[in-house]
């Protein structure tokens, strides 16, 4: 059993809690801000990317928009004159086109009316008088 | 520093996004041009290419009717087969009047089939062009002729109601079922050949078109490399043309006899035309892109 008193009265003060003062209101307030500051200056290169992507979406997005009618009415006047092939880029090519349509409608191997499949002996005595 | 760096990336950025797009939006120009040309080259070639079907509706209709009664005819040759088997096998007075009854709906059946198929054919030579006058009118005639026999034909098989009248209307479709068949195949070879000349007819047309405005409207070094791509066309559509003149020859002879093997001859004969013709038309692209 230790019977030096003295010792621990000595070491006593390493033990204790030190005091916390009250943080200064001031100096608070100007750590936050310098941390949005910080942040707002290590993001706005990501932020102002994205801002001008969306505006390019949007500028991408209305001019398919007002394109997108003039093609259909392209479309819609190519019907029934033309397949949808690709587009000739003259009037002989179209007319080339044209005749190639015609030619596959005269595919000999198809769309030829056949002699129908009907028999032409039909006769209840078996040979004729 | 930071600012400046962002606004410096956010510089790159929208250059390397917008200049590419106004690069394609003024790629897309030319497109729209030429969508336009094609839109005056429709309605330029619609006068001369394009042709309205006349009978196409009177057709569609008949060739309704000669379904359904391509069906009657069917299940009528089933009842005729059934009813002909049990007069041989039972050879009694019941079976008999079933086999008369029976034969003489079959007999109906068909040559109501027969009837609307010589119809058919009539007005489908009657749309039809690329072929001759002087081989179409007579085998309209002659349509029109055996429609008439058959139908006075078949005035005499509904009135048989014994089995010596069904044999003797049935003697008399055996004498003429021939020339009915014969005619048929001659107007389908007719038809089948009408189709192809007509396309040949037109390429013709534009390959004389393309000479015009394509080998000799045009003064550049390729001239000379159209010049000989014409030349090829020529000799292609040459052979084409030679091939027809046999062929018309062939139907417009006199001992041709029109049968399913001449047929089928026939139309190995329109396969080689068919391609040579693809053939053609390919090389005349070709060489209006020259």
């Amino acid at each position: 059993m230790e019977s030096n008193q003295t010792e621990f009265s000595y070491e006593k003060p390493f033990f204790e809690e030190v005091a916390q003062l009250p943080p200064d209101p001031d100096e608070a307030q100007s750590k936050t801000s310098s941390g949005i500051k910080a942040w707002i200056q290590s993001h706005l290169l990501i932020t102002t990317i994205m801002i001008t992507l969306l505006i390019l979406l949007l500028i991408v997005g209305i001019a398919a928009l007002i394109l997108q009618p003039k093609v259909k009415e392209l479309e819609l006047m190519n019907i029934g004159t033309t397949e949808s092939s690709p587009i000739p880029v003259s009037p002989l090519e179209q007319k080339i086109t044209y005749i190639k349509t015609e030619l596959n409608a005269a595919d000999p191997t198809r769309g030829q009316e056949p002699f129908p499949p009907i028999d032409m002996d039909i006769r209840l005595d078996s040979t004729q008088r | 520093m930071n600012l400046k760096l962002s606004f410096l990336a956010s510089g790159i950025v929208f250059t390397s996004l917008v200049v590419p797009s106004l690069v394609w939006a003024q790629t897309e120009s030319p497109a729209a041009a030429k969508e336009v040309v094609t839109e005056e080259s429709v309605n330029e070639t619609e006068g001369t290419v394009i042709s309205k079907p006349l009978l196409e509706d009177e057709i569609k209709n008949v060739e309704q009717t000669y379904k359904g009664q391509l069906q009657v005819y069917r299940t009528a040759q089933n009842r005729y087969q059934i009813a002909k088997q049990q007069y041989t096998q039972l050879q009694t007075l019941t079976s008999l009047e079933e086999a008369v009854k029976t034969t003489r709906e079959a007999m109906v059946a068909r040559n109501d089939v027969l009837l609307t198929y010589l119809t058919l054919l009539r007005l489908n030579l009657i749309q039809a062009t690329g072929i001759n006058l002087t081989q179409k009118e007579p085998t309209i005639t002659a349509l029109e002729g055996a429609h008439k026999w058959l139908e006075q034909h078949q005035d005499k098989a509904k009135s048989a109601n014994d089995r010596y009248q069904i044999l003797e209307v049935a003697d008399e479709f055996s004498q003429y079922q021939t020339s009915i068949a014969a005619l048929s195949y001659k107007t389908t070879s007719l038809l089948a050949i009408g189709k192809l000349q007509s396309v040949y007819d037109k390429t013709l047309l534009l390959s004389e078109q393309v000479e015009t405005e394509v080998v000799m409207g045009k003064e550049d070094v390729k001239q000379e490399e159209r010049k000989r791509a014409k030349v090829e066309i020529e000799r292609e559509l040459s052979d084409v043309q030679r091939i027809f003149s046999e062929l018309n020859n062939d139907i417009e002879d006199e001992d041709t006899s029109f049968s399913r093997s001449y047929f089928n001859t026939l139309q190995r004969e329109l396969g080689s035309i068919y391609s040579r013709l693809a053939q053609t038309l390919s090389h005349l692209s070709e060489l209006v892109r020259l």
